[in-house]
């Protein structure tokens, strides 16, 4: 088997390594969860996307956050600081701002992105998340 | 030097140290006891105004009522204030208090109930108080109910009497505290909780007035101090730490003994003497401050 | 495996933010038993749908990464008194969960 065979053996071995079947929320890299959930990856920085999230949230089990994006019809909300980045994902929006609402989990200090689809145009905003400590896994 | 005057020498200078040791000794205990055991109404009223005054100097943005949010309302929490509005908009307290008022209006064995029981007793604001003999705090009284009822007494530092404490409570939120310390034990345990307070203690050698008063707002590793002046208004708390460990609501006594634990200090137990004299000098030099159950903290 | 849940609905800038809470654990198969090596089995919500007067307004997906006893929302532009609203979900284990509220405001 060759080197490339190898490598490309062991990228399909870590998105199948979640038991999530979905495999925009088994990707490991944000750009498999864009193609994966939006067929593109490409998208540009959207100043109309507002994201509500603390500086420094108190525990990583528990960051809560807001996203308001006026006109979308999808919106994925990822973060780089977990193994998997698709933390939720919103469709079929009937209302505008799109908004979701959510309290979600971090291993540690890392960026909170919100990818959004309006009229077949990806735009993207991110805020940085402070983690004091790191996600507990009792043991 | 011959050996034997040497050992006269010797003999001599241990004994001067020593007398001088048990003279000094005496001299500090005197200075100790001129200190008033029983401090006079007018002194309590004076310090409460002296400490509310610190506070209001350190942070002169905020009034008396903002300290009922605890360290939410500093203006160092501004970066994290938005964890707690976040979880605002649905606090997860609810779930809990729709529990609480359940088993506070569940019948005991006898057919009493501590809706009954709490009747004819003092609002939670004016708690603790001093009534035949006894100091009573809202913990200890609610396992008196349970107890002359026929029921099991709870655990002071579980989260079952912290729902029912919370029930008590919640009803008066916004009402201001206002103990009454005419009553010389009560004035008795202000001093006694007082010298708790001010104290240092533990491993870390910190006493509570070396983070809530001298550091309040200042940052202790990840976290920010909160101010020692409306610490207990917002008791019993919902803690989203707590709550990851599956037991959110908590009582004041709870939070002493972690904050005990957090100094290296050997926590008390629940309701012990030393905590309720805390608790009475914090609710003492919290009046004024609207009480707010329940709280929701980190 | 019942697992409760709350609606409400709160009046924001533009019309109403419609949140539900779902008392889950939302288990990510990675922790383990306290005091033994046994992991405890992955079982977290997958989706959660919003409908209004029975047609779907949006539909939510989530991961492992959603917080325990999650609170999920989102934005209804107009909602007028009588409406039927209603969030159903379902997680990986099989287990689902649905409830309704009539808006009252």
């Amino acid at each position: 088997m060759s080197a490339g065979g190898l490598s490309l053996l062991s990228a399909w071995a870590r998105v199948f390594a979640s038991d999530d079947p979905r495999p925009e929320f088994a990707a490991t890299a944000i750009n498999q969860v864009l193609l994966f959930y939006f067929g593109t990856s490409d998208a540009a920085d959207d100043a109309s996307i507002d994201i509500i999230v603390p500086l420094v949230s108190e525990h990583g089990d528990l960051v809560p956050f807001k996203i308001i994006a006026p006109g979308a019809e999808k919106i994925a909300v990822v973060t780089d600081a977990n193994p998997e980045p698709l933390i939720l994902a919103i469709d079929q929006i009937r209302h505008s701002p799109g908004v979701i609402v959510g309290r979600a989990r971090f291993a540690q200090s890392g960026t909170l992105t919100c990818y959004v689809m309006r009229s077949g145009v990806l735009g993207r905003a991110s805020r940085r998340v402070a983690v004091p400590g790191h996600w507990q896994e009792q043991s | 030097m011959p050996s034997n005057i040497k050992q006269a020498d010797r003999t001599v200078r241990y004994w001067f140290i020593t007398l001088g040791y048990l003279i000094g000794l005496l001299v500090t205990n005197i200075n100790l006891n001129a200190q008033e055991a029983v401090p006079s109404v007018e002194e309590i009223q004076s310090d409460v105004r002296q400490f509310q005054q610190f506070f209001r100097s350190r942070f002169p943005d905020l009034s008396l009522q903002h300290y009922q949010d605890g360290v939410n309302a500093l203006p160092q929490y501004a970066p994290r204030r938005l964890n707690w509005e976040l979880l605002l908009e649905f606090p997860p307290y609810e779930t809990e208090m729709l529990l609480a008022s359940k088993q506070w209006q569940a019948p005991l064995p006898n057919g009493f109930s501590l809706t009954k029981c709490f009747a004819g007793k003092p609002p939670p604001t004016a708690y603790p108080y001093h009534f035949n003999g006894r100091v009573h705090t809202i913990v200890g009284d609610i396992n008196q109910c349970l107890l002359e009822n026929g029921a099991e007494p709870l655990d002071p530092m579980s989260a079952e009497m912290a729902r029912l404490e919370a029930a008590f409570k919640a009803p008066w939120s916004g009402q201001l505290m206002d103990v009454d310390y005419r009553d010389e034990e009560m004035r008795r345990l202000y001093r006694k909780g007082q010298q708790y307070f001010w104290a240092k203690r533990g491993q870390m050698n910190l006493s509570c007035a070396n983070c809530h008063v001298h550091n309040a707002g200042n940052q202790l590793r990840g976290d920010v101090l909160g101010a020692a002046l409306g610490q207990g208004v917002g008791f019993p708390v919902y803690s989203s730490a707590w709550g990851l460990d599956g037991k959110a609501m908590g009582t004041l006594h709870r939070r002493y003994a972690s904050c005990n634990t957090m100094a290296g200090a050997a926590p008390l137990s629940g309701q012990s003497e030393l905590y309720i004299a805390l608790e009475i000098y914090q609710a003492i030099v919290n009046t004024g401050v609207p009480i707010k159950v329940p709280g929701l903290r980190q | 495996m019942q697992y409760p849940m709350r609606i409400k609905v709160i009046e924001d800038s533009s019309g109403f933010q419609v949140m539900c809470e779902i008392l889950h654990p939302m288990e990510n198969g990675r922790r383990r038993h306290p005091g033994s090596d046994k992991i405890i089995p992955q079982n977290y919500i997958t989706q959660v749908v919003f409908r209004l007067n029975e047609v779907i307004q949006a539909e939510i997906l989530l991961g492992q990464y959603v917080s325990a006893n999650p609170v999920i929302g989102t934005h209804f532009s107009k909602l007028t008194r009588g409406d039927t609203i209603a969030i159903s979900w379902q997680d990986i284990a099989g287990n689902g969960g649905s409830a309704s509220q009539i808006f009252d405001q």
